[in-house]
Order: structure tokens, then sequence, then C-alpha cells
């Protein structure tokens, strides 16, 4: 780390959601910096930053939801213009308070994103993208995908007006006058764009939901270039980004928020991909955070990073020392600096004012439930933020969720067989139930939270072939106690996710639908088996969709329309799934349908040299862990004794510590392959019509001795007549 | 919080350390030497301050690290300490203790102090003054019991403890200037013995992993189920849970407070540093992995002492006194301050914001009828209703059933009920299914053992499609014997305690009404009251029969619930002293069979004691000729090996019928032992301690009936 900030709290507010806090422009350089931040209750405020005191210069009323904030101004001219997006409604005010316009675009949709660019205003709401010059519709454009954010620029070269807008099916699309001009795949969805400008050139950038940012070369290359941060360790979503220089040195640094709360500094060269990004500073604030700029805010001629969390506190990691009142104190005994001490003074006193208030509240609310008039006791919905994100490289899902104040407990209570696992950084006691699986409770779990915690983060492995609900019950410790209620989906085909290319040259196991049922239906039950499918079909023509399936690499293509649909997958299991998941979803409605699949029997062979590198590399490891154990047992843990052994074994000890930490981030991998090879047997042979029960205990004996000829002769044995 | 404190010495002992098994002594008198058991069965000493490197004997010196010496045990450590115990010695000695035996070692002499064999186990071991004696003894934990040595190998103390002894320690608990024996074992519990006399008990929720002694007689505990507090005298001052296990505990002022602070090292590597007082982290740091031990020594000769951490992979860190940087607490960082102040004013402001908000929701309440129950609006007067009873005898199952209900059409979604060591984890969760949702809820609940449980319920209420729900909270204790049930009429029992009490019967049903769960409150009519109970466990037939003169009976055929509801009467009772007549015949019969079944251990043990003796001297011999077979006749070599294998086969069989034996006596021992120690629960006040030691000295005479006589009088 060559870079080091300090926390400076300066103040809370409401609840707040991505892009929701800028900075505006200094009147002259290195100059405090004025704040605008915008808040879910719909208030507007800008501040500056005195004396660690803050100052308040206007304040709006609250209002319906703020979803976007963006700065603007004319062409040539500072961007001190702030334009709001509430709902339906753009606002504008100027850096003083005015409110100079308000403008209804007259969308379906409230707006969830907007971009301002000189007169021109870009908006998209969930699926719509609309772009207003000096307030007239020009153009806009029907996304399939959602949309998630937005921005334009003008290209380098061309200088033409061009707008990009993030979709969540792992597109980036680029638009020129409401137009898609290219659509440009990523790996994974992406979670926002930002252009870094540096010596003049503009760079785009993209953060993503697994927690990597990549640049996309718009001009040469059309589509994705290469990732820029491609983190293993943290693997949190990306929520926000700002490029600034922080060091001084001449060149921007790349400034990331996430959604665990990390905050990461960068030394970055977007031109040299040689050049590896280098970490100079991170910081965990333990609440995800939803917005941050950079600047000069609290002290002139320090610069600052501005950071404002989902749960609405504002606060900087600033390069000026805070501590310096160390120093000078010999007794070691801590003084407060006179600002900070006026500040607590403040805070206190308001605390106490609240306290007063809230005890008056509480009375009376305490009196209502004594009364004997039809009274209510309501209590406004609480906000939480969760996410349910499937990780691709250990096949398990995350789950966060976040409220605005510490979490008592949670409650976790599932209809379907699933895993949780431990995670480090969850500090909350879990405590498991006994769950009666008659009645449908295949889990019951609680988690009892430690003191201050707002955010919980739980790793979750679910079992493709079974679906069914997830229902978190979040309780918060605020009076009146209540607890929310959040529901996941737990779909069949849990561990797929949405790619772009189909590899047409495998070998393919079919499945054909005909029946009495429409393109809605068919597709609410496509998005009901597999996950990251838009929610509307593509009307008129064929609906095509294509998975892969984290777990094995085999993939799935779905293709469908009014009363047809056709489905092929390498993978046998997947097939069976769906044909069974399908075939109850339709008699529940009463539709008729009618089936057919073919079964390629050379697929298997595929499909277990799919998995293979997998099996041997566990069973290695397996076997590696146990020798391990049983060398832990001949007392070679001193150097001398260590001469004496083969080399193997040797590597093996030095190895030691990396292979135990593989061996322990995937508890029972071994098992859960095993698992899915039976199921490719079980749901081959129901293609074929048998019951293979009886030869489950064989199958477990070759696995254990595997050999990839054996294991063809076992599943396909008419080869070897 | 940052790290405020930076080790001030690290170093890798390259060795596998168990946990829990860490110690310190000053071998020399002078110089601390930090000293380990390593997952190799060795004893790891690491003396940095050595000066003459030409020590032999058992000690065996590192060739790649001067600095440490390892002693071979060849068995499983299962204790370690050290400390000053031969008289007129200023030098520490260390005592190992294993499966089976004890082995006190002057490391500096080299040579053995004493090497005794321990019948019961070594579970735990400490050292220290106990009792007016001047002399330490070293007190030695088992299967059962506590025995107590000195110096010279002498067996000077002996107690029952009814369980495996996890940890123990001496320290002045009463604050009579004199140490106390405290000793945690697997029954969950933790005893203060003073002398031979109990003078207090202290149940926990799991198996009590370790205790630690703080100045002004107060001392430490752990839990297997991640819950580390502190005791002050009988009082919990705190505890705090976490999903991690407290491995060893150490009072160290680690931040120049004057007094100390608790230094925990857990399972995960943490280190944390609490206030004694009230259980605040004041500071924490996190090793690379398990914490093996937290010790206290003067590591760097400076004349101060340093708190030293091993973790389990060896390596060692020292944190010494940091006053400059530290912080006391309540002043905290400014920056904490702040953050900590605007946290409150957000839990505040959001509070208000709900209130705000439901008092509008009230004024337009006919305008919003449509989102009523989807967003858990509820009638203000919605109130839960709970009872608890135990099962009806008709019904099957045997439960003390908690009813749960609100008193209008919503419904319960689900109930939480947080409890300690009553179910398998610390919650209880009934979710019944969507279409079974109603507005009231029978819980039933398996209450393992005859102690006291608070019970905190947390009932979700709302309607069945709401996304959100009201959350009612509700503690209940319930009483110690809550599973037991109201019966008319039992038949009459041979086995039963007796004794009288000078009390009166009003004050006895006060007794019977808090420690059970009555559907009525019993009220004393007349002379004497007789109580029939079916304990819910397992349908056996309590009697409880009072009698104005104050004659006291209780019919059962446990023998523990009888002693347990003797300490309960007494303790209410405020009863310092009393004598009982007992009279369970079958306890006697198993008492008889067991010491018949230990002679006959013991006998067996010697018999082949002897045969593996003769084996030995048998496999030598052949060992010999075979190899000079070898060079002689190579022909007949083969023969001599064959044989040598037969004759080793054998001795692993004869081991293994050795083992069974002594798993046996071992067994057996545990088994006299916990009837001895509930017979002595009998009792109270001194009459108990007087019957331990009568039980001990019949037991060493093999006196059999003797021991019957003691156990039904209390007398020999």
């Amino acid at each position: 780390m060559e870079l080091e900030l300090s926390r400076v709290d300066y103040t809370i507010v409401g609840i707040t959601s991505q892009n929701c806090l800028k900075l505006l422009p200094p009147s002259a350089s290195k100059e405090p910096q004025k704040v605008a931040v915008a808040d879910s209750d719909g208030i507007l405020q800008i501040f500056s930053v005195k004396k660690e005191d803050i100052q308040l210069h206007f304040k709006t009323l609250p209002g319906p939801k703020i979803s976007s904030l963006q700065l603007g101004g004319a062409h040539g001219s500072s961007s001190d213009k702030i334009f709001i997006a509430a709902e339906n409604e753009i606002r504008g005010y100027t850096k003083k308070g005015k409110l100079f316009l308000t403008f209804d675009p007259g969308m379906t949709e409230p707006v969830s994103s907007m971009f301002v660019l000189g007169n021109d205003l870009f908006l998209c709401g969930k699926h719509i993208y609309n772009h207003f010059r000096d307030c007239k519709d020009v153009g806009s454009y029907l996304c399939g995908d959602q949309i998630v954010d937005v921005i334009a620029f003008f290209a380098d070269k061309t200088r033409r007006l061009m707008s990009l807008i993030a979709c969540e099916g792992r597109m980036i699309r680029a638009l020129e006058h409401a137009r898609v001009t290219m659509s440009m795949e990523v790996e994974s969805a992406p979670t926002l764009l930002h252009v870094l400008e540096q010596d003049g050139t503009k760079t785009v950038l993209f953060g993503t939901v697994d927690g990597r940012i990549g640049i996309l070369d718009v001009e040469k290359l059309h589509g994705f270039d290469r990732w820029l941060i491609d983190n293993s360790s943290n693997s949190s979503t990306i929520s926000c980004v700002d490029s600034y220089d922080m060091t001084s040195s001449g060149t921007k640094n790349l400034i990331l928020g996430r959604q665990d709360g990390t905050i990461e500094v960068y030394v970055i060269n977007v031109n040299d991909n040689l050049d590896a990004p280098i970490l100079i500073y991170s910081h965990n604030c333990n609440e995800s955070v939803s917005s941050l700029q950079c600047g000069v805010i609290g002290t002139q001629g320090f610069d600052e990073v501005l950071v404002v969390t989902y749960t609405g506190r504002i606060f900087g990691l600033t390069t000026e020392a805070v501590d310096k009142s160390v120093a000078d104190n010999t007794m070691g005994n801590y003084i407060f600096s006179q600002d900070t001490g006026n500040k607590i003074n403040k805070l206190k006193s308001e605390i106490e004012d609240l306290q007063v208030k809230v005890a008056k509240e509480r009375e009376k609310y305490q009196n209502s439930t004594q009364s004997f008039f039809e009274e209510l006791s309501a209590i406004p919905l609480l906000s939480v933020k969760d996410s349910f994100v499937l990780s691709k490289d250990t096949a398990t899902y995350t789950l966060t969720l976040e409220v605005p104040t510490a979490i008592d407990n949670i409650l976790l209570q599932s209809n379907v067989a699933i895993d949780l696992l431990d995670v480090e950084k969850n500090s909350a006691v879990i405590s498991y139930s006994d769950a009666d699986h008659a009645i449908g409770n295949f889990l019951l779990a609680t988690y009892r939270c430690q003191v201050n915690t707002n955010r919980l983060e739980i790793k979750i492995r679910t079992i493709e072939g079974q679906h069914g609900l997830l229902h978190a019950y979040v309780t918060p410790l605020v009076q009146p106690k209540c607890s929310r209620l959040i529901q996941f989906e737990i779909k069949p085909l849990s561990l797929h996710y949405r790619i772009h290319k189909f590899d047409e040259s495998r070998l393919f196991n079919t499945l054909t639908m005909t029946g009495t049922f429409s393109l809605a239906e068919m597709h609410t039950w496509v998005s009901q088996s597999l996950p990251e499918v838009p929610e509307k079909p593509q009307f008129g023509e064929n609906t095509v969709l294509c998975f892969q399936s984290t777990f094995f690499g085999t993939i799935l293509q779905c293709s469908y329309q009014k009363g047809e649909a056709f489905f092929k997958s390498d993978n046998v299991s997947t097939i069976s799934i769906l044909k069974e998941f399908l075939t109850v979803e339709a008699t529940k409605k009463k539709i008729k349908i009618s089936i057919s699949s073919n079964i390629n029997d050379e697929s298997i062979n595929h499909v277990i040299k799919l998995i293979e590198p997998k099996l041997i590399k566990q069973k290695d490891l397996n076997n590696d862990i146990k020798l391990l154990n049983a060398l832990n047992e001949l007392e070679v843990t001193e150097e001398e004794n260590r001469t004496c052994l083969s080399e193997k074994y040797r590597n093996l000890l030095a190895n030691e510590k990396e292979l135990r930490r593989e061996f322990q981030s995937q508890p029972d991998y071994l098992d859960r392959l095993y698992g899915i090879v039976t199921d490719l047997y079980i749901d081959y042979n129901k293609f074929k019509g048998c019951n293979v029960k009886s030869k489950l205990a064989t199958l477990r004996e070759i696995l254990d001795e595997y050999s990839y000829d054996a294991l063809i002769q076992f599943f396909r044995p008419e080869l070897s007549k | 919080m940052d790290k405020q404190i930076r080790p001030v010495f690290t170093l890798e002992l390259n060795h596998k350390i168990v946990p829990g098994l860490v110690t310190i002594g000053k071998y020399d008198g002078t110089h601390p030497c930090l000293t380990a058991a390593t997952t190799a069965d060795k004893v790891l000493i690491h003396s940095p301050h050595r000066k003459n490197p030409n020590t032999v004997g058992r000690v065996v010196w590192s060739e790649s690290n001067r600095e440490i010496a390892t002693l071979n045990i060849n068995q499983t450590i299962t204790a370690l300490t050290a400390g000053v115990l031969v008289p007129e010695d200023d030098k520490d000695v260390l005592i190992v203790g294993s499966e089976t035996h004890i082995l006190v070692y002057h490391v500096h002499d080299n040579k053995d102090v004493f090497y005794k064999e321990c019948h019961d186990g070594v579970k735990a071991i400490t050292l220290g003054g106990f009792r007016d004696g001047k002399m330490p003894i070293v007190m030695v934990g088992g299967n059962s019991s506590v025995h107590g040595f000195d110096h010279q190998g002498n067996e000077v103390f002996w107690t029952a403890v009814g369980d495996v002894v996890t940890s123990l320690i001496l320290m002045d608990f009463d604050k009579d200037g004199s140490n106390e024996l405290v000793v945690s074992s697997e029954d969950f519990k933790i005893r203060v013995f003073k002398g031979d006399q109990i003078i207090n008990e202290q149940v926990e929720t799991e198996v009590v992993t370790g205790l630690a002694p703080l100045p002004e007689n107060r001392f430490a505990y752990s839990v297997s189920n991640g819950t580390v507090g502190v005791y002050d005298q009988d009082v919990r001052l705190w505890r705090v849970k976490s999903k991690h296990f407290a491995i060893s505990m150490q009072s160290y002022d680690l931040l120049g407070q004057g007094s100390t602070q608790l230094i925990t090292g857990w399972s995960n590597g943490k280190i944390d540093c609490r206030s004694i007082k009230t259980g605040e982290v004041l500071f924490k740091d996190t090793m690379n992995s398990g914490v093996a031990g937290v010790v206290e020594g003067d590591y760097r000769s400076v004349g101060k002492t340093d708190a030293i951490c091993a973790s389990s992979e060896g390596e060692v860190r020292g944190y010494t006194t940091t006053k400059s940087l530290s912080t006391p607490p309540g002043a905290g960082l400014e920056q904490d301050t702040v953050r900590e102040l605007l946290a409150r004013k957000q839990a505040l402001s959001l509070e208000l914001k709900h209130y705000e908000n439901n008092t509008k929701y009230n004024e337009n309440a006919y305008n919003q009828m449509d989102s009523y129950e989807s967003n858990g609006v509820i009638p203000a007067n919605t109130r839960l209703q709970i009872g608890i009873a135990t099962s009806d005898d008709k019904s099957k199952h045997n439960h003390v059933e908690v009813y749960v209900s609100t008193n209008n059409t919503t419904i319960i979604k689900a109930v939480l009920i947080f409890a300690e060591g009553i179910f398998k984890g610390e919650t209880h969760v009934v979710h019944p299914p969507q279409n079974k949702l109603s507005s009231d809820i029978l819980i039933p609940l398996y209450i393992p053992r005859d102690t006291p449980v608070d019970i905190h319920i947390k009932a979700l209420v709302g309607y069945p499609n709401s996304v959100q729900f009201h959350v009612f909270e509700i503690t209940r204790q319930l009483p110690r014997f809550s599973m037991y049930a109201l019966l008319t009429a039992s038949p009459p029992y041979d086995s039963f305690v007796e004794f009288k009490i000078n009390d009166r019967l009003q004050r006895i049903c006060m007794w019977l009404n808090q420690n059970f769960l009555f559907p009525n409150d019993i009220e004393a009519d007349g002379t004497s009251l007789k109580l029939h109970l079916k304990c819910l466990r397992d349908a056996s037939v309590l009697t409880l029969s009072f009698d104005a003169s104050g004659k006291t009976l209780f019919f059962t055929e446990n023998m523990a619930l009888a002693a347990d509801l003797v300490q309960s009467l007494a303790t209410f009772l405020k009863i310092e002293s009393l004598e009982s007549k007992v009279s369970f015949p079958k306890q006697e019969d198993t008492l008889k069979i067991c010491m018949e079944k230990l002679g006959e251990i013991q006998d067996a043990r010697l018999r082949l004691g002897t045969d593996v003796a003769d084996r030995i001297g048998l496999i030598r011999g052949l060992v010999i000729r075979a190899e000079d077979c070898r060079i002689n006749d190579i022909d007949e070599m083969a023969k001599y090996y064959v044989e040598l294998d037969r004759v080793n086969k054998e001795l692993i069989s004869s081991y293994n019928i050795r083992l069974q034996n002594y798993n046996e006596g071992l067994e057996t021992m545990k088994n006299i032992n916990s009837i001895i120690q509930r017979a002595s629960r009998l009792r109270v006040g001194p009459n108990s301690s007087t019957m331990i030691n009568h039980c001990r000295a019949a037991i060493k005479n093999n006196n059999i009936e003797g021991l019957l006589k003691i156990i039904r009088t209390g007398e020999l």
C-alpha cells in the first residue's frame, strides 16, 4: 500500500441508490467543493464542509424516491446544474437551489438511470431508452434486456454523439440516433459504465456483478478489449467507479466501490495491456458503497474520496492526516481536536432531541396498542437491499442482505434442499433448527448477528433438478420490531448462466415440445427454470436463448414460439430436468402437450470428457490430503527428517497449506461430482426406460477406481458387444 | 479499529502445536521457556536464553534450531503445566499428563521428580497451594475424579466429580486468602471445592472447556459452543458468544490500564483483549492459524512480562503493555465516536420515521385498504398470548408445550425460540406451511436436563400473504423441573431419600410452585402434602411427600434427580447442613457389581502385565536367533521369523485385551465415582464432604459393605 488515507465521517442521509452523489465543480482549483446528494426519501441536499462541520446550502422537501443525480451544463460552461430523476419526473436545480426545470418525459416506466451531456438528456427505464435534446424527444429504443446504466460521449475520431447502455443479459449496446449500431457481448453481467478521460483520449470502462472492471474498445475493436481489474480475491459486485489523480502523479487512478463495502484505489495504465494495475489502497466500511466521487471537500488542498453507502452514511477518505493530534500529545491520552469536539457535541445534542421525540412517539404507539378503537399498526416496508448472484467459479450462490440499521436476526427457510456454506467475513452465529421435510421445510436456519452488523453475506449451494423458494426473514433491531420477508427462487437449472455464442459443433440431445401453449406461457416456464431470462420474449420471431452450466461447461439452447418449443443440450441431465419440469408445469395448467426427445449416445462420452479433468483433479487432491494426513502421522515435521523422503512427499509437505486451503474451500466437491455423474447415469437410462437403482453401487466403485474407458463402458454397455 | 498494538517479537517454532497445550516455565529458575505439546506427541521447549547447550538426558536438542529442545513422550499428551513444586528449589518443574500417567520432570536437573500411574486418566492438571497447606500440590483431573499429589507423588486429596474433568484452576474464590479448587467438567458444570466441600456450582449450556483465574477473585470460562464469560464469585459479569471457540485465556494488562484485561485466543486465530468487567473488546489481532495458547512471561529479558500467543502452526507472537497508543475505554478514537453517534442518530431517525408513517397511515386508513394485508398492517390492539404447560397424559409425545396465539384474525407466520442448551443449535424455529397458517401454534419442547431455561420467543405476526411481519417478543423462564407432570396416584417405591427440615409447609409450596410447571399453584392444606409426578422423559414416577413435622421423603429410582431436588430445596430454604437417610437398592447393586468388577479388572491387569513381560523376553530371543541364522544358517531364519510373527500377533491381541480391560476399568471407576458423587449431593454442607472422605477410605480398603453403609447413612 502506498497511499495512506484516513476516514472522516460527515453526516447521514436517507437510503441512497447508485449515482446519487456528485461534487459540484470548484470555483478555483483545489478549493473545497460542494456536495450534492439525493436519497430515496426524495430529498436533494447540497452541503459543503467547513472545519468538519456541515454547512447546508439547500435541501428540498421529501418526495418520490430519487434514482439518479447527474450534473450538466451548456457546452462550454462548467457543469454545475444539478439534474435529478425521481420516478417519472426530471428536475433541474442550480447550485443555489433554484428550480429551473421540471420535465415530464412521458415515459411509461419510472426512470432508473440518466445521463446528461450538454443539451442532451438520456433517460432509461427498465427496458426503454429515451433520448431528448432540449427536452424534445429525438428517439427511443425498446430493449429486451433490463437496462442498468447509460452513458453518452462524443467519439474521439468521428466526433459523433454515441450512447452506451449496459444490459443485464451480458450485453453492452451502443446507440446512435437511438439505433443500435453495435452489440458488444461481455463475459459477465455489467453493472455500470464509466468514461475515463486521460490526455484527451476516452476509454470506456465497465464494472461487473462478479467484481471485475473491463475495458470496452468502442472505436477500433467494436467490442470487449480486456479485463483491467480481474481480482480473484474479491468478487463482490462493483457498484461505483471514479477516476481521479489521488497520488498527484499526473495520471488518473481508478477508485472502486464495491457492494461488500470495499473501497479500492488502483494505479492503472489503460494504454498498455502489459502494465498490470497496482492496488495502492483498500478500506472496508462494512456497508455497501452506493456512490463515490473524488475531489476536495474537507480541507483546502487535500484530495479526498467522498463515499456514500447504501444506508446513507457519507464519509471521506482524505489524504490529510487526521490523527495529527496524537503527535503533540506526550501524555498518550487522547484529546479531541477542537473541530471534532464541536461536531461530537452537536451530534450529541441532536441525538438528545431525537431521543425525546422518539420517546414521545413510542409512548403514543404503545397507547394505541392498548386502545379499543380500530386503529392500525402500520410500519412502512423496511427497505432491504438484497442480491442473489451465482458465482461462476465455485458454482454457488452468494446471498447478501443489507438494511439501514443493525440486524438482529435473519431466518432462512427453504422448501428445497440447499446447503449453507460458511463465509469468513460473516461473524453471525448460525443455528440450524430441526426441519420437518413433510411440511416443506428443508432448511430452517437462523443467523443471530453481532452488534452493528448491517449486512450479511451467505453462500448457498443448490442442487440442479430441485426447485423451490428460499425465504429470508430479516429482522432489524429497530423498534417497533418488524421482520421483512424476501423471497428468492431456486430454479431447477440454477447453475446455468446465459451466453450469447452457441457452440454448434457439439453433439446434442434434443427435446421437442408441441402443444396449445402460448409464447408467453412458454416464456414463463423457461424463465421459471433458468436464471437470467429476460423479462419479455422477443415478439414475432422465434425466441432463442443460450445457457452454459457453471459446473460442467455443458450448453443448452432453448428456442420457442407459440405452440412449439425446441431444446438442445449436450447434457442428458439438463434435458431430463427440463422435460420433467415442463411436463409438471403444463399439467398444472391443464395444457395438452406432446413431448419427444432424442438422445445422442455419443454425447455421454463428450460430457464425461468434460467432467474428467475436474474429477481427476479432485481425486488427486483427495489423495494428496490423505497422504498428507499420513505424512503428518510420521512425525516428519522437522527439517532434518524431510531429507529421507521421496521428492513427491517433500513437495506435498511444501505445498501443504495451499492444498489444504483448496480442499477446504470446496468441501464435498468430489461428492458433488459423483452425484452429478450418478444423476447423468440415472437420467440417461430413464430416457431408455430402464430403472438402474440397483446398479448405483457399481457405479460408485467405478468412480472410485476412475478410468475413462470403464466408465464409458458402464454407461454404454452396448459398445463392447 | 486498526491495529494499534503491534507484536514486540514474532518467531516460528516450525512445529505443529496441539491447541490448549501451551505453558511457560522457568526451568533454570530465571529464564522463561515456552513449552508446548506438538502433534507428534512430543513436548517442545523453546529456550532462547539458554547459556550452556550441553544438557543431556531425556531432552533432545534440535539440530536445525539451537533454541528448541524436544522431549519424547510417545503417548498422547493430554495436559501440560509448569511451576514450582519441589520445596526449597526455585526452579520450575514440568508436569506432563498422558492418557494414563503423569510425569513430573525437572528439566534443569534432568530427573524425574515422580512418574505415577493414574487409573482415572489425566485430563487436566494444575499446580498451586490448596487449603491451608503451604506446600504446592499438583491437581490432576481425570475421567470422574480429581486427585491431588504432593512433590513426592503421595496422594493428599481426592474427590469425585461425576463426569470427565475438562479444566482445573486453583484460585481464591471466596476472598478468604486461601485457594479454592475450581473444576469444570463435561456435564456442563463448574464446581468450586473448598477443601472437600462443594461451595458453589454453576451450570452452563454446553461443555465448559476452559477456566482461567483473573485478579480480584474472578475467573473466566469458555464453553464449547463458542461462549466466553467471566464470573465474580457466583455472579456472572458478562458472556459473549461467537461462532468460533476460545482455546486459551490469560489475564494481562495489554493496554496499560493498571489492571489486567482478559486476552482470549480463538480457534480461528483471532486474539482479542476484553475488559474483565464488561467484556467490551478493546483490541484485536489475528494470527495466521488457530491459536494454541496464550501465556505470560518475560521473554525478552527486560524485567517485564509479555503476553505470548502461540498458534497451532507454530507461530509465536509477543505483545507487551502498550500505553501510549492505546485509548482508554469511553474516549475512543474521535472518528469512531463520530461514527457511532451517526449510527445512533440513524437508528433513532428511522424509528421516528416509522412512528410518523404509522400516524399518517392511520389518518388516511380508509383510503389505503388495498395494500392492507401485504404490507403487514395489523390492528394496533393485536396481542400475543402465551401459555406454557406440561403436555397432557393422553398425548403420546412427552414435552413441555408452549402455546402461542394472537387475539384476532392475524396469523403467526413463524416462531423463533432462542434458548441455550435445550436445542441442537441455539434456536428452534416453527414455520408452518402456507396452507396451514393459523392464529395459534402449539410448540412442543423437549428439555433434556433439569435446569432452569430462559426462552426468548419471537413470533412473526401478520397475514398469510404479507411481505412484512410484526415481531412480538416474549421472554419466559422455564422452571428447573419442567418435565414433570402431575399424576393422581403412584405405586410405592423402595428407592427414596429421607431427611428432616425445619420449615413450614407454605414455604415448601412456594418452592414447588417456583420449580415445577403445575396447572394450578399447590397450596398446603393440613399437615402433610403428597405429590405424584411423572417424568416426561422416561415415564418414571416421582413422589414427593412432606409432613408438617419436617419429615420429607422423595421417592424415585433416579438418584441424580433426588440429588437435584435435595440441592434445589436446600438452596431455596437456605439450609447449610443436611443429613439424610438414603435407600437406592438398584444403585447399591450396581455399586456392588462395579466394585467386584473393579477388583477383577485389577487382578487381570497384573496378570496381563506379566504376560507381556514374558512375551517380550521371547521376542528378544527370537530376534537374536533369527539374525544369527542370517549369517550361519539362512534356511533356519525363515522359521524364526514365522515364530516372531506369531508372537508379535499374540502381543498385539493381548494389547487389545489390555486396552479393553483398561477402558472397562475406567468405565467402572466412573460409575462408582458418579454414584458416590450423587450420594454426596443428597446431603448438604459438611455432611456431604465427610461422606466423600469416608467413601474414599472405604474404596481404598475395598470395603464394599462399608461403602454401601456410608451411602445409606452418610456415616461409617
